[in-house]
């Protein structure tokens, strides 16, 4: 079988999974994946149950980018599509994927944070989205990383979002290769 | 020396060897990820505290809560590899964990009475 079926049928299993950590879900997934490659199926299976017991949110489709006053939907199209794409490239790609989604989720949804800096920050990740969809080679590094290193600071200008970096940055700055 | 004697001695010598081979494979994927670089050594005292015993994820988790799921993956497959442990999966219900082992992930059809459950794959030491 092509890696791109393993690739999509990973896809597959792993949303299926992630909606509720059923075991039967998971169990269904392990067979058809054991039918084209038995090693993928078992790390499939490690994965999902170590990604479920350190309760990263479950991937759904995105926001619709309006926010009070603010219209951001064009930065949120440039995201989800970002989103799409890298659902579709396994395991790395879903980690990258959930990452971005959480702390734009969570920028849209803050109380607490102006909003000059939320559309600071979302113009900022719609970048990173942009960047992701560029093969490694032709990404503009050095721009990446200083826009990466942005993120955190103004983040923490809200309490209630001082920490989400801490916990999802990592995915997306590896997935970057940074 | 009694022949059974011999062949415990045998597979502690191979668990042992595995063990430094299983240090090496987890330095390097540490190395790739620099903010884990601290953790080689907690990690490989908690594996050797567990080699004789069984390496439950749950467990895992809780040892190391602030690591990403990709990295202790990685390490809990590399104990799997190792070949100090057979491979098992356990049913998490509502009620509890179900006594029963599986050698593959159960669908529900297998397991009777039960509504909702979840799978967890256990590494369970092959010296005891």
């Amino acid at each position: 079988m092509e890696p791109a079926k393993l690739r999509s049928l990973l896809w597959e299993a792993h949303l299926e999974v992630s909606a509720d950590h059923n075991g039967n879900a998971k169990a269904l997934a392990y067979r058809k994946l054991k039918q084209i490659d038995p090693e993928e199926a078992e790390k499939f299976i490690d994965y999902a149950s170590f990604y479920a017991l350190m309760d990263k949110p479950a991937p759904t489709v995105i926001v619709n980018g309006v926010v009070g006053n603010l219209n951001l939907g064009t930065q949120v199209g440039h995201i989800e599509t970002a989103l799409e794409v890298a659902w579709k490239q396994g395991i790395e790609g879903a980690d990258f994927a959930n990452a971005l989604k959480t702390i734009t989720d969570q920028v849209l949804a803050c109380k607490d944070l102006e909003d000059q800096r939320k559309s600071e920050i979302v113009d900022s990740l719609a970048f990173i989205s942009e960047e992701a969809q560029s093969p490694p080679e032709k990404r503009k590094l050095a721009v990446l990383k200083s826009v990466i290193e942005s993120i955190p600071k103004i983040l923490s200008s809200a309490a209630s979002l001082s920490t989400l970096w801490t916990k999802y940055g990592p995915f997306i700055a590896g997935y970057l290769g940074l | 020396m009694a022949e059974s004697e011999d062949k415990e001695m045998a597979s502690v010598a191979q668990s042992i060897s595995g063990l430094q081979n299983l240090k090496y494979s987890i330095a390097s994927i540490v190395e790739d990820r620099s903010e884990y670089r601290s953790l080689l050594e907690p990690l490989t005292r908690w594996i050797e505290s567990h080699q004789h015993s069984t390496i439950d994820p749950r467990e895992f988790v809780q040892a190391f809560p602030t690591v990403d799921p990709r990295t202790l993956t990685k390490v809990f497959r590399l104990i799997a590899q190792s070949g100090g442990f057979r491979r098992v999966y356990k049913v998490i219900t509502p009620k509890g964990t179900l006594p029963e082992e599986y050698s593959e992930p159960p669908v529900r059809s297998q397991i009777l009475g039960v509504a909702e459950y979840d799978i967890i794959p256990l590494l369970v030491s092959k010296v005891r």
